[in-house]
Order: C-alpha cells, then sequence, then structure tokens
C-alpha cells in the first residue's frame, strides 16, 4: 500500500466510525436532491476525480467532512461540511425587560475580528437541552435570570460549510443586568445596552446590528406579537 | 517530525497573512489579539500537546497554523492573547478565496415574495430559503445577487436595493419586473431546488410562525424589511 492509499485509507474509516456514531449527518432522505455514495468503488472514483473523500481533518472541536455524492440523472460528485466535534444544538436568547426594552452583549468575534452588538449565545452540551444552555448563557453573559424562557424557534445559520438548526428564545428578565463581569469582559464582552423596539430598528436600519442570531429572535418575537 | 510538521503550519499561515491580511486584524480594542511570534505559538502549541496527550488525542490537533488546506476550504488555528496576558488558542474555517455572498429578496409587482426549496448537504435536508450565492472573482455583492435570480430562477430585476449586512454577507430586496414568472427548473437537477412558491408576506409570517421558514437569510431579510418599514 502506498502513502496516497494509505492517507485515503485511513480517512474512510475515520467516516465510517463517524456514521456509526452519527448516523443522521449520513441521512438519505428519499426526496434527497443527490444521495451519499458510500461503496468504495464510487468513493475512489470521486476521490482521483476531485480529492480525498471522508473525514480529512479533526481536532476537539470540528471535523471536516467531504462526501462523495450521486445525483438524480446518476452523476458523481463531491460536496464537504464542517460538523462540530461534539453534537449539541447552540442556543441564542432574546433578554426583555419588563418595560419592553431588549439586552444587547457586545461581544468581540474572532471570526471576524471586530466588535459585535448581539444577544446571549452559547454552544450546546450533548446531554443539555436547548433551555439550559440558554439560562446558562443568560447567567454567564449578562448575570441574569430569567423569570419566564419561551422557545421562539430554530433558525439554520448557514456558511455554506454547515447547517446548525439552533434554538432560539426570549426571556423575560425582572429587571435592568448588572454590568459585566470580570469574566464576561474576559470572554470579550465590554459593554451592555438596553433598548427600545424603535431604538432597535434604527440599529438594524443603520447597519449597526448585523448578527443573525439577533436578527432571527427579534423577528420570530415581533411576529407572534411578543414585543411591544 | 513534530517540529517539522509545525514549521509547515506557521509558513502556509505566513502566507496567508501576507496574502489576505484582513484575516489577522488587531483592532486597537480587540478582546484578544492574535499574536504571531513563534515563541508564543510553541507555548500555546505545547501546552495544548500535552493536554492531548492527555487524554489520548493526537498531538498535532494542538499545532497552530493553517492546519488543513483544499481547493475550496482552509482551517486556521491561531494563538490568541487575551487582555489578562493569558494565552489561548481559536480554530476557525475559512474559504480559499475572499468573496462576499449576497441573498435576495424577491418582490413581485403585486407585493408578493418568492421562496425557493432548496436541498442542503450540510442538514441532508429541504430548507425554504431565498436566493444566495458566493460572488465570482471580482464581482460585487450586486452582480451576484442579479446573477442568483437568473440562475436559480429564471428572473429578471428592476431594480436592487440594499437592504443591509448579515455577519458580512449582503442582502438585497429585489422588485422583479413586470410579467416575470419564477421557475423551479431553471437551476438544473444538480442545484437542488425543487420547488418554488408565490406568497403575500402575511403568508409568509405565518410560514415564520408555524417554524416553516429557518433559514438565516430570509429570516434577516424579513427583519430588514420590518425595520425599515417596508413592510
Amino acid at each position: 500500500m502506498n502513502d496516497n492509499d494509505q492517507r485515503r485509507s485511513s480517512r474512510l474509516d475515520a467516516y465510517a466510525r463517524l456514521r456509526t456514531q452519527r448516523p443522521r449527518l449520513f441521512a438519505n432522505p428519499p426526496d434527497a436532491a443527490f444521495e451519499i455514495v458510500f461503496d468504495r468503488a464510487r468513493q475512489d472514483e470521486v476521490a482521483d476525480e476531485y480529492g480525498d473523500v471522508g473525514v480529512v481533518y479533526e481536532d476537539p472541536y470540528i471535523l471536516l467532512v467531504r462526501d462523495a455524492v450521486a445525483y438524480r440523472d446518476g452523476e458523481l460528485g463531491v460536496y464537504f461540511r464542517v460538523v462540530k466535534a461534539v453534537p449539541g444544538a447552540a442556543a441564542a436568547v432574546l433578554p426583555v425587560l419588563p418595560d419592553g426594552r431588549i439586552v444587547l452583549v457586545r461581544h468581540f468575534r474572532h471570526s471576524t475580528r471586530q466588535w459585535h452588538w448581539e444577544i446571549p449565545r452559547g454552544h450546546g452540551r450533548a446531554d443539555h437541552p436547548g433551555e439550559r444552555t440558554a439560562a446558562r448563557e443568560l447567567d454567564e453573559e449578562l448575570g441574569a435570570t430569567a423569570g419566564e424562557l419561551i422557545l421562539l424557534g430554530r433558525l439554520d445559520t448557514d456558511s455554506g460549510l454547515s447547517v446548525s438548526g439552533d434554538e432560539l428564545y426570549l426571556a423575560r428578565l425582572d429587571g435592568v443586568p448588572p454590568p459585566p463581569t470580570a469574566d464576561a469582559v474576559a470572554e470579550g464582552i465590554d459593554e451592555i445596552r438596553l433598548v427600545t423596539v424603535a431604538e432597535l430598528d434604527e440599529m438594524v436600519v443603520t447597519g449597526e446590528l448585523t448578527d443573525s442570531f439577533t436578527l432571527a429572535a427579534y423577528l420570530f418575537a415581533r411576529t407572534r406579537g411578543l414585543l411591544p | 517530525v513534530t517540529a517539522q510538521r509545525r514549521a509547515l503550519r506557521l509558513a502556509a499561515y505566513e502566507r496567508l497573512r501576507a496574502e489576505r491580511p484582513h484575516l489577522f486584524h488587531n483592532p486597537p480594542d480587540a478582546a484578544f489579539e492574535i499574536v504571531f511570534d513563534r515563541a508564543a505559538q510553541d507555548q500555546v502549541a505545547d501546552t495544548a500537546a500535552e493536554a492531548l496527550r492527555g487524554k489520548g488525542l493526537p498531538e498535532e490537533y494542538g499545532d497552530i497554523g493553517v492546519v488543513y488546506e483544499d481547493a475550496y476550504l482552509l482551517v486556521i488555528r491561531d494563538a490568541v492573547r487575551f487582555r489578562d496576558g493569558r494565552l489561548g488558542a481559536y480554530v476557525r474555517s475559512t474559504h480559499a478565496s475572499d468573496g462576499v455572498a449576497a441573498a435576495v429578496l424577491p418582490v413581485l409587482p403585486d407585493g408578493r415574495v418568492v421562496l425557493v426549496r432548496h436541498f442542503r448537504h450540510e442538514s441532508r435536508q429541504w430548507h425554504w430559503e431565498i436566493p444566495r450565492g458566493f460572488s465570482e472573482p471580482g464581482s460585487t455583492g450586486i452582480e451576484t445577487a442579479r446573477r442568483e435570480l437568473d440562475e436559480e430562477l429564471g428572473l429578471l430585476v428592476d431594480e436592487l436595493t440594499y437592504l443591509g449586512s448579515l455577519d458580512g454577507d449582503e442582502i438585497y430586496w429585489a422588485s422583479v419586473a413586470n410579467g416575470q414568472t419564477p421557475s423551479s427548473t431553471v437551476a438544473g437537477g444538480h442545484e437542488g431546488i425543487d420547488e418554488v412558491r408565490t406568497i403575500t408576506p402575511a403568508e409568509l409570517y405565518t410560514m415564520i410562525r408555524d417554524g416553516t421558514v429557518n433559514d438565516s437569510f430570509a429570516l434577516a431579510a424579513c427583519a430588514f424589511a420590518v425595520a425599515r418599514g417596508r413592510w
């Protein structure tokens, strides 16, 4: 076996293990626009033309998967995707004060190397329902406890690399949260802002607010009549 | 072997930094800065390698630099320093070339909007979405929006209005020309678009409320339209 064959085989072995552990990632619904193919001959055909198929990168946080697929006309192709190493939906939470104002946090994001106004959010853990993630993030980022936590809906943020299926909540807070704690500052949260719906609209129009979780939670809450 | 692998990954990182410096921006008020000196990078990689060995995982997971690369995608692990002086690492993935994505809300002369049913590989499911795509080299967001409307729905546009930015991507409102009808067949079988739906904004609200529309671009376009008082 040469180096090339060995590398391909180990990537396909990791792929087969992932498929056993998380079969949902490899679903081929009857109406799929293109099905994932698992037989080695076609995987090799795809790899010869487009590069290795399988788990091509892995670390404790993400996996990079390249799948061989067959379109409905029988043609073969390749798709790649980024998969979280630990399954579990993230949750974001829109905090609303008794007077109807919304709480935003100023967060520094590594992916853009910039500060963004957004609502609290965090990664899920395998054994945590979204509700618990939402409550944890409210506590960690705002030092706040929700009087009531309402599931608004699901959000698919799609960078073209992954589809997230994250959960969005609305939290009714009893009062104004304290200033950011030392832990929050270390995490990259410097400031909170309390805004009315009209002020939030203004931030959207001026481009000050561009976070997909915040925009979606705001829209969900508005279409359901949960905001003043 | 370890030293050689690390050096290669850092050399690719330095090349990327020279080509696309904005990815490595350290604004003066950054909450954590990316560190580029080799000693700090090695310290972060060593600390991670030790923790990984303790868990029985490959120590190369802790390397700093470009840790994966193919024709479409890069995975980067940066060494960072927090404001309290602590060192750490962040991993991120980025497209192999720069470019913005543009999404576009198609609006017919009678005010109805067009949604497309798109099969996404990442979730292995169908999603109701608005047309979107990545820019080709050298093309603007507005050109991308126009191209996607043509490619996905066969629609010609009278006017495109910028609605806003979503995590760096651009979102437009397209006033579709009179007499145009969206088609689900123009995109071709490989694209994974089987169905289009033409609905009023009130019907769109219902689909959002009942959880039928979850696409971040469609939701953001709708939020922009509401915030701007268009709906």
